[in-house]
């Protein structure tokens, strides 16, 4: 079967400093695949390639078999790729179910006319977007948080908001950039079981940037390791556990088997 | 072909004026990506700070016909301290509370401070112009059929003098580095010890003590001073400092230049009346082909 | 001298009366006054802002009136105020005069354009400065198709086109937005700093060019003798008529708005405010979307020009200024950013307030200020900009979140639970 994303030596310059050199990565559909490497080594940069941040200074991306890298943002979300942010990036004054809500814009097809003239049809579309974003709320465990301004939740809701989000758009392929950033052991569970039924429940492909070793290694079904921007390692998460060029990127600043590296 | 030599003289000098002003936007932008809509309005206030204290010379001493060089200084160096103090005011009342606003609100409060600015001078002076004494002497170099007026070299002299200084004041000294560095990486910089909070006050600083120098300058040029003065200059410098490519100050002076001669050449070949829609239309154009302008970086978007 | 302030008497929003009004709140009786108070406070607000130009004298009026409707606004989210608010707005110029009548007609017409700028300053988040140039194409428009031979540009005359002001109002809505999003299309792309500079250009461009096309504009001398609107065998000539007309059109634009903003288009709008990246990557195309608040900001701006040119009777390029756009900006920022019920309120405040005060003087110590309306006027805006801007982003009429949205999300909630 064709990879449902396939990255093909895909470089990113900045001024002089390439942040990915020559990064080739195959995605299976409907897997989790982990991406880690220490600070620095691109994993974000390769994120923003993925979704149209950034063009990539050579190379290609296909996704569902058409070249997406260079498309502006909306149409890669289009084409069924979403993601969430290192940095919690909500509209923040706008309440959690208006987040979600605008995660569905591309399934929604009011324009301004029909706004106005407020039809049955219209307000029946309205009134069925709204159960559909308490559904993918509920989905992530914010059910009645529903009215809350994204900016007053709490951490690790903006978090799972930010997923509800991500899920709103129907996505093939969602990008979880360090979900479990500056949680407790127990949200990281939580937040573990929330991406396993992503995949079980939803069908949807996940690809995660992760520091905390047990996260990576409890949900992930392949690794890939970056270094200085170049893959170091593929694999399972044995495999790449027992890689030597791993052992030594990971040397100095914590170690792989023994749980959170940095 | 004398005509466009002529051309040339009125583009360079009003170029020069544009480029002062221009410097300004660039600088505060470097720092704050912030457009600061209030500063054509330094501009003005120092073109009248000029005109009041040659007027006071002219009513209680003899100081403007018997030493002309020193009430010049004087005045150059009033429109200097005034366009400072507002502009130190402008950002501690305007701006500061603002800096981490939605990027809107700054730009809202730096247009009222604007028309604050510009309807004070209009009510203080009742919508009248205030008119510089008559303090440069007349006369004008002849060179083959080209005559300038000395007014007119004393204008691009000073503009040039004004860009050299504020160039090594960016480049050599100490505080210029800061704000350089401030306009690199605020956050950086204030890891590395910058008081980036001084920084940004000096910013404004040194592009007000240029706006304000320029503004008497331009006063004593065309003989008067008038509450709507800084308001169309404002524009024009603001494209000029786009042109040359927003935060880069060799950008901000060849964009002046560029946009002074364009308007110098489009008054000869459209008409007069089409020279302030030259400014636009170059505006929107380099907006479009080149928005980092000349000699600009291009910005990515950051994820 | 420390402590001089607890002999003042204490602000109703201090916390024991706080405190007070929460227990009476709690019992039966103040469950009711609560309820159903704001509906009983309506009729009396609406009857007393109706009445007052009968008893006061004009500048009473005009304060009573804008306390009633503050009141009325901070209290009503629901249809009966709406319905009270209007038959308010349109009983009170019955008994006034004709200068008080006619600064109603610009409260009103401010309020339109005022509906038209917040779409796109306030819901889409893009400064626009340069505001005036739609309203000067409605009002040329409507100048140079429906004038009669004298008093008209010689294209006018020329072509003597000769429609009425109902035809011609959806042609500058239509002719205005077109504008819109062609002036849109080069600068929309780039950040939003840059679009206030292009506008406030363009602003001044229109007013050049209408003063050097003369051909088709009549240059400086303008055109006059414009036609009013006719209306069932007559014209409506009164200032009361056609603040009728400003208001109903206001109405409309309210609602359009209203109902926009709840709906997908507004969600993408304040998502592209709030973070254009993201709401990009959300699958909006943020282009279109800010193409289409600026073409509808600039529909409203034409319509308002149509009716402006049609109450004059007249177009001249000053009456084109930028002082115009800057008084719909103030509107906007005043009232409320993003919040269709401050506008009005902003109208009343920005554009009647210093007409009422036209000539009021201050004589206080040294200061002696004369025609404080009149003169002091942008004076005072540009001051007020930058105090709302610092000290109340909001405006002075904060909006309440949307509340039907999530009623529903509850009721749904509470379906399931049962």
């Amino acid at each position: 079967m064709a990879p449902i994303l396939s990255v093909r030596d895909v470089s990113r310059r900045f001024q002089g400093l390439t942040a990915l050199n020559g990064v080739s990565l195959d995605v299976e559909e409907s897997s989790i695949v982990g991406v880690i490497g220490p600070n620095g080594a691109g994993k974000t940069t390769l994120f923003n390639l993925l979704t149209g941040f950034y063009k990539p200074t050579s190379g290609e991306i296909w996704f569902r078999g058409s070249r997406v890298d260079g498309l502006p943002l909306h149409r890669i979300a289009a084409a069924g790729i979403s993601r969430t942010f290192q940095n919690i990036r909500l509209f923040s004054n706008m309440t959690a179910i208006e987040n979600v809500l605008v995660g569905q814009h591309l399934h929604l097809q009011t324009n301004i006319a029909t706004a106005v003239l407020g039809l049955p049809a219209t307000t029946n579309a309205e009134q069925h977007a709204v159960e559909v974003a308490v559904a993918h709320l509920r989905f992530a465990g914010l059910g009645g948080r529903e009215n809350e301004l994204a900016r007053n939740l709490a951490y690790g809701e903006q978090r799972r908001l930010e997923i509800a989000r991500a899920i709103a758009l129907r996505p093939k392929l969602i990008l979880l950039d360090e979900p479990t950033a500056g949680m407790n052991p127990g949200e990281s569970d939580a937040m573990i079981g929330l991406i396993r039924r992503l995949r079980d429940e939803l069908g949807v492909t996940v690809i995660l940037i992760e520091h905390q070793m047990r996260v990576v290694m409890g949900v992930c079904e392949y690794i890939t390791v970056l270094d200085h921007g170049e893959v170091i390692a593929m694999g399972t998460p044995t495999e790449v556990q027992n890689d030597q060029r791993v052992i030594e990127a990971y040397l100095g600043t914590g170690h792989l088997k023994s749980g959170a590296a940095e | 072909m004398e005509q466009w030599i002529q051309l040339t003289i009125d583009g360079i000098t009003l170029g020069g004026v544009y480029a002062c002003i221009a410097l300004g936007y660039t600088l505060v932008y470097g720092v704050l990506r912030m457009i600061n809509f209030a500063h054509g309005e330094l501009f003005m206030m120092g073109a009248f700070a000029g005109v009041y204290t040659l007027q006071g010379f002219q009513d209680h001493t003899s100081l403007n016909e018997d030493l002309p060089s020193l009430t010049i200084t004087a005045a150059i160096f009033m429109g200097i301290v005034v366009a400072v103090v507002l502009a130190v005011l402008m950002e501690r009342i305007a701006y500061r509370p603002l800096r981490h606003a939605p990027r809107l609100a700054p730009l809202i409060s730096a247009i009222g401070v604007s028309i604050f600015l510009r309807n004070v001078m209009l009510r203080y002076t009742n919508a009248r112009r205030e008119v510089y004494p008559d303090v440069f002497p007349d006369g004008s170099i002849e060179i083959g059929d080209v005559s300038v007026s000395y007014i007119k070299l004393f204008l691009i002299g000073m503009s040039i003098l004004f860009m050299v200084g504020l160039y090594l004041f960016i480049q050599r000294t100490k505080t210029g580095t800061a704000i350089r560095a401030v306009a690199e990486d605020r956050d950086t910089a204030a890891l590395m010890g910058i008081d980036v909070d001084r920084t940004i006050v000096l910013t404004f600083v040194a592009g007000a003590a240029l706006a304000g120098a320029t503004g008497v300058c331009y006063g004593m040029y065309v003989g008067n001073a008038a509450a709507g003065m800084g308001f169309i200059p404002g524009i024009k410098a603001f494209t000029a400092a786009v042109l040359g490519g927003i935060g880069s100050v060799p950008g901000a002076m060849l964009g002046g230049y560029f946009l002074g001669l364009s308007e110098a050449y489009t008054t000869k070949l459209f008409g007069a009346q089409y020279k302030d829609v030259v400014a636009f239309v170059l505006l929107v154009a380099v907006l479009i082909f080149r928005p980092w302008g000349f000699l600009g970086k291009r910005e990515d978007r950051r994820a | 001298m420390p402590g001089w302030r607890q002999h003042l008497p204490r602000p109703l929003t201090s916390a024991p009366y706080r405190e007070a009004l929460a227990r009476f709140r709690e019992t039966p009786a103040g469950a009711n006054v609560f309820r159903f108070g704001p509906y009983a406070l309506m009729p009396v607000l609406g009857a007393a802002a109706a009445l007052a130009p009968t008893f006061f004298g004009t500048r009473m009026t005009f304060l009573i009136i804008l306390v009633a409707l503050y009141v009325l606004l901070r209290i009503s989210d629901s249809l009966i105020g709406v319905a009270i608010l209007a038959l308010t707005l349109a009983l009170l110029p019955t008994d006034m005069n004709s200068f008080e009548q006619n600064i109603m007609f610009n409260v009103a017409l401010f309020t339109l354009l005022g509906i038209g700028l917040n779409v796109v300053v306030g819901y889409a988040g893009l400064l626009d400065l340069g505001f005036v140039a739609f309203f000067a194409v409605g009002a040329y428009l409507y100048a140079l198709i429906t004038a009669p031979d004298a008093g008209a540009s010689e294209w006018a005359q020329t072509w003597d086109v000769g429609l009425t002001f109902w035809a011609v109002l959806p042609m500058a809505l239509v002719l205005a937005a077109l504008i819109g999003v062609l002036l849109g299309i080069p600068v929309l792309r780039l950040r939003g700093d840059y679009l206030a500079i292009v506008t406030l250009g363009f602003g001044e461009i229109i007013r050049i060019l209408l003063t050097t096309e003369d051909y088709y504009t009549g240059g400086p001398r303008g055109m006059f003798l414009l036609p009013k609107p006719p209306f069932f065998g007559r014209e409506l000539d009164t200032a009361y008529e056609l603040y009728l007309v400003v208001l109903v059109l206001a109405l409309i634009a309210v609602f359009a708005a209203e109902r926009i903003r709840n709906s997908r288009v507004g969600r993408a709008w304040e998502a592209i405010r709030e973070d254009e990246d993201v709401a990009s990557a959300m699958g909006i195309d943020t282009t279109v979307y800010k193409l289409l608040a600026f073409a509808m900001g600039a529909a409203i701006g034409g319509v308002g020009g149509v009716v402006i040119a049609a109450k004059q009777g007249s177009v001249f390029p000053p009456d084109f200024s930028l002082e115009i756009s800057i008084n719909v900006l103030a509107v906007v920022i005043i009232g409320g950013m993003g919040n269709v019920r401050g506008i009005l309120l902003g109208a009343l405040l920005v554009i009647g307030l210093p007409d009422v005060l036209r000539d009021f003087s201050i004589n206080f110590w040294a200061i002696h200020l004369d025609n404080i309306g009149q003169d002091y006027r942008l004076v005072i805006f540009g001051a007020a900009l930058v105090a709302v801007m610092v000290l109340r982003p909001e405006g002075f009429l904060p909006s309440k979140r949307r509340v039907a949205e999530f009623r529903e999300a509850d009721l749904l909630q509470e379906e399931m639970a049962t």
